[in-house]
């Protein structure tokens, strides 16, 4: 376990060993934010949502204080009516906090039932243009399932695809639904997932697609991907068709590495590869958006049922916490955090319910502050 | 009391004499004449199908089974399946085949698409269970994914609007949706089923999953001693890699489908164990159960490694649907026996034998 996480943590600081360059690329911050000495309060958005969400959001709050993060978090809260600005809950205030302070971090929302508005998560999607969902997925040492040995990050294209929401009855009982695909959303997932595994030191970057049956769909996303490929000539590239992949996951996931895929089969595939190393309680998230914004959110429900009962557990929004630290090249913090979160885990004497154990998440938040 | 110790001693004998897997067992009353030979037509195909087809024509030739089989060749690369293999699928009403390549990328649309379409083929069949004796990740799965085969995604309705931008339609129809639903169901019923389980992603795709969720919930009121739920998508392959026993017969749109077999699948032993076919109302194709890299990769070719164990299972499923049942039996029995005492096993399954090996085994065990 130590070497898993020795080689962790030199795997994530390879890229600033050797000094890649990433300056260029409009995905991550602007070079004028790296200038700022670590006392200087760094904006951002704070989305506690529904249900556990406060719960954990304060947890995250006081990891963050304990490890001297010194974070400025704007904390916003969705409406309770419908505001005619953005034509759902989320008001035209939530939307203008992230995009001008550029970086966020968002608890689990309940989509209010209903109709005559646009869902949450819709909204945010597509008035940040967040373009592509990253999730990576490793084995929590410690927290034993049935596959050991996951190290995987999976990116998926978040704006069109299958769920482009267009559909239609073209006579009674027969109905058609448009799956898009275009090369400006394909290319511009498949040169973050390049960037990203090129500055977090990932060797291989796996396509995965159906083009063998929808030929120009995916034959387009396959050609966008082909040509950024090229321009990565020290990153092994591979394409593998979708049924293959799952086939593959389930049976020896140490064959991926990073992969990038259109939006249904990213949807299926990351939730998969959450449900092999413990479930989307575990699992950290974060949604990229041009100009460089980025909103790091906790896939898990809202659990109403758990609600405020103070059992909830913080770590995928921690984790997520921390997906946005290294987003503004706070790794230092990062990784402290994060090793204290595996820690804990890994010593096992502070678990919340979902985990098998009997600590509080105020216990069990503590437990990863005295472990900083 | 040592009488009936003696018997109850002599009945565990009986049955754990290797067996648990055979007994003797009430048998159906034949037609006369239903002893006849049966034709089926037989498709080698590409890579490892004509491997995998010439053991089950081997294990046939020594079960003494009453079928013959026409043997055809098709290529991925052809444009169609020439007229004559469908005329003679259309004459014998079953056929067995191996895989079929599929070019990725352009041109022509796959062969297996084609002969589904042409054939009506609208059931796709998939279970997958674990094997005794085979060690897995996961225990006590036993899932038969049933996937509609015809529409949906696979329509092959692809155009460019503008350079750059391409559309794809996915099409659902009532027709299709409610006949699936019936199989699904009669399928569950026929075979003692407790659950059909719908997967869907009608929480995005509001009307195409949503019509497709409609059937289903229609004809599952007919079935009421069967329980009927409705799973999304994604939740499903996290449960599935999570807790894969809440399953049992699944129903699902076709690409849907072919991803939850595969991971069903591999879970359960990998795709070169699965049994699997497809059916329509008056023609059913036997094949491997799940299609992932459905020809194999050529060195498997080049060293004969190819696991023969899904297609020899699949011709038992076919056996049955010709109304033979004892030869499916002696056949699975024989196929579980060889895996459960795990000498004979292929590269797949963590073992060194070649194909002809394997065949040679399920052979010595046939009784």
């Amino acid at each position: 376990m130590a070497a898993f996480l020795a080689r962790r943590l030199i795997g994530n600081r390879s890229s600033q060993i050797l000094g890649t360059s990433n300056s260029s690329s409009g995905a991550f911050i602007s070079v004028s934010r790296a200038f700022f000495s670590s006392t200087t309060p760094i904006k951002a958005t704070l989305f506690p949502g529904d249900g556990i969400g406060p719960e954990i959001a304060e947890s995250v709050k006081q990891v963050f204080t304990a490890a001297d993060v010194v974070i400025d978090w704007d904390e916003q809260f969705v409406g309770t009516e419908v505001d005619p600005r953005t034509n759902s809950f989320l008001t035209w205030e939530n939307l203008q906090s992230v995009l001008k302070n550029k970086v966020g971090l968002k608890g689990p929302m309940a989509t209010p039932i209903g109709k005559g508005h646009r869902s949450l998560n819709l909204t945010l999607r597509k008035e940040l243009n967040l373009y592509a969902n990253v999730r990576p997925c490793y084995s929590l040492p410690g927290y034993k399932t049935r596959y050991d040995d996951v190290d995987l990050i999976t990116i998926r294209e978040n704006t069109e695809g299958e769920y482009s929401g267009l559909e239609h009855q073209v006579v009674k009982g027969v109905v058609e639904s448009l799956k898009i695909i275009t090369r400006k959303a394909s290319m511009r997932v498949a040169e973050y997932a390049f960037l990203y595994a090129k500055t977090h030191g990932r060797k291989k970057v796996s396509a995965i697609h159906k083009a063998n049956i929808m030929q120009k769909t995916d034959g387009l996303f396959l050609q966008c991907c082909d040509e950024v490929a090229k321009k990565y000539p020290e990153i092994y590239y591979e394409k593998v068709v979708i049924d293959n992949c799952c086939m593959m996951l389930v049976k020896n996931p140490a064959l991926f590495d990073v992969l990038v895929m259109p939006n249904l089969y990213g949807d299926i595939i990351s939730d998969l590869c959450a449900g092999l190393v413990g479930g989307l309680g575990l699992t950290p998230s974060m949604n990229i958006g041009e100009d460089g914004i980025a909103l790091a959110e906790a896939v898990h429900g809202s659990a109403p049922d758990i609600a405020g009962k103070n059992l909830a557990n913080p770590t995928a929004l921690l984790l997520s916490g921390v997906m946005m630290l290294r987003h503004l090249k706070l790794n230092k913090q990062a990784e402290q955090i994060h090793s204290a979160i595996i820690n804990t885990i890994a010593e096992g004497k502070y678990r919340t319910a979902d985990l098998g154990g009997t600590s509080t998440t105020t216990d069990f938040t503590k437990a990863i502050c005295d472990h900083l | 009391m040592s009488r009936r110790s003696l018997t109850l001693l002599k009945n565990l004998a009986r049955n754990a004499n290797g067996s648990g897997f055979q007994t003797r067992s009430v048998t159906y009353m034949p037609r006369p004449g239903d002893g006849a030979p049966r034709a089926v037509t037989l498709i080698p195909g590409d890579g490892i199908g004509p491997l995998v087809t010439n053991a089950v024509e081997q294990v046939m030739e020594a079960m003494h089974a009453p079928i013959f089989f026409e043997k055809y060749d098709v290529h991925g690369e052809m444009s169609r399946v020439p007229a004559e293999v469908m005329e003679s699928i259309r004459k014998n009403k079953v056929c067995l085949k191996g895989g079929l390549k599929t070019p990725v990328g352009g041109g022509v649309s796959s062969l297996n698409v084609q002969l589904r379409k042409e054939l009506d083929l609208f059931a796709s069949l998939v279970n997958c269970f674990n094997l005794p004796g085979l060690p897995t990740r996961h225990e006590n799965v036993d899932i038969v994914v049933i996937r509609e085969n015809t529409e949906g995604e696979y329509a092959g309705l692809e155009h460019e609007v503008v350079p750059g931008v391409v559309e794809s339609l996915k099409v659902i129809t009532k027709f299709c949706s409610e006949r699936i639903a019936k199989y699904a169901f009669e399928y569950a019923y026929l075979n003692n089923r407790k659950k059909v389980t719908a997967v869907h992603k009608a929480n995005i795709m509001k009307l195409a999953d949503g019509l497709f969720l409609e059937s289903c919930r229609e004809v599952a009121k007919k079935y009421p001693s069967i329980t009927y739920n409705e799973i999304i998508v994604d939740n499903c392959c996290m449960q599935l890699v999570a807790k894969p026993e809440q399953f049992d017969v699944m129903v699902t749109p076709n690409l849907y489908g072919n991803l939850v077999a595969n991971t069903a699948a591999g879970i359960a032993g990998g795709t070169g164990v699965m049994p699997g076919g497809n059916v329509g109302a008056d023609h059913a194709v036997f094949e491997q159960g799940a299609s992932a890299g459905n020809v194999g990769k050529d060195k498997i070719v080049l060293e004969n490694k190819a696991n023969p164990v899904a297609l020899l299972l699949s011709s038992a499923m076919m056996l049955r649907h010709l109304q033979f049942p004892s030869f499916a039996d002696r056949l699975e029995t024989a196929v579980k026996k060889v895996i459960a005492e795990g000498k004979c096993r292929t590269k797949d399954l963590g073992g060194t034998s070649t194909t002809q090996e394997v065949v040679d085994a399920v052979i010595a065990k046939l009784d």
